[in-house]
């Protein structure tokens, strides 16, 4: 199911599954009917202080691991989650990364697109625009044969289950909207500009190759619908 | 009782990130209350509490943490 929404409906759906018990895994995607700058957890207080200037964009915090995210009508997200004996979990949250990067890479690859996952991050002192999370490196995430990052993935372990979430970039964001937004140079921008790829593709496409990917790969039904292009959810 | 960095919580020799509190300092905590978020690697883990008893920080939110750090005490009271 891909929903058409809002970054803040998709983080108050991440935060809801962990108010239950997570007995099966679930998926869906995301796409976005607007821009939203997305702050991770450890940069809560930045987003307070960009709050405060009244930026025109939507602001969301998130539970998952990492930088700011761009979202907006050029990237898709997958919300996956897994309980917390689920067999993928078993090595580790490193592990389960890469796991989900390479479901990743087979979507892409059903896309006539060959990427690579990331082993281990890159070192911190390479990178122009480290406070965003197409700007660094972490374990699964796809990059293109030129090295350009198309695929970012974060994750949040909890005692209940584990949500892996990801983000592809689909057509090319308006990196210098995020960076005059944040008060961050124009130079970020061009870097984060240089240092990325998108598949070119629809959000109804990559949705339906990513889920049919991740529930194949998970053995979850789907929902009984025929026509994967018509699930979409506008909220 | 110590609260700290389990061996276990990620794979390899990297430093995370304290990224939140969820009890105060002084806080009475109960045995298996979530106290701490981490963050590795994009990762987000949660850190549990070992026993009951009175929340002692010794390492503040956004303080840089490696496996085996000492960053809480739990003091039976």
């Amino acid at each position: 199911m891909l929903h058409l929404t809002t970054a803040q409906f998709e983080q108050d759906w991440n935060r809801e599954q962990f108010c239950r018990p997570i007995t099966e895994c679930v998926t869906t995607s995301w796409t976005y009917s607007q821009p939203g700058i997305v702050f991770g957890p450890t940069q809560r207080k930045w987003l307070r202080e960009i709050a405060a200037k009244e930026c025109s964009l939507e602001l969301v915090d998130r539970d998952t691991g990492g930088g700011v995210v761009f979202t907006g009508p050029w990237m898709l997200s997958v919300s996956l989650i897994l309980p917390a004996h689920h067999p993928v979990l078993a090595s580790g949250p490193t592990f389960a990364s890469r796991w989900f990067g390479g479901l990743h890479q087979q979507a892409l690859e059903r896309l006539n697109l060959a990427t690579v996952t990331a082993k281990q991050p890159k070192q911190r002192k390479e990178m122009e625009a480290e406070w965003a999370c197409f700007g660094t490196s972490g374990p699964g995430e796809c990059f293109d044969s030129q090295g350009r990052k198309i695929v970012g993935i974060a994750q949040r372990v909890r005692a209940n289950g584990t949500l892996l979430s990801s983000a592809t970039l689909l057509t090319r964001p308006p990196w210098k909207m995020m960076t005059d937004a944040l008060y961050k140079p124009r130079s970020n921008a061009a870097y984060l500009s240089h240092k990325t790829a998108y598949v070119g593709c629809k959000a109804e496409l990559f949705s339906c190759h990513i889920l049919d990917t991740v529930r194949k790969a998970l053995n979850i039904r789907r929902e009984a619908r025929r026509d994967h292009l018509k699930d979409i959810i506008k909220i | 009782m110590d609260v700290m960095v389990p061996l276990t919580l990620w794979e390899e020799d990297e430093e995370g990130v304290i990224t939140a509190w969820l009890a105060g300092d002084g806080e009475h905590v109960k045995k298996g209350a979530l106290l701490a978020e981490i963050m590795v690697q994009k990762v987000q883990l949660e850190l549990i509490s070992p026993a009951d008893g009175k929340l002692e920080i010794l390492q503040p939110m956004e303080s840089v943490v490696r496996k085996g750090d000492l960053i809480a005490k739990v003091i039976d009271n």
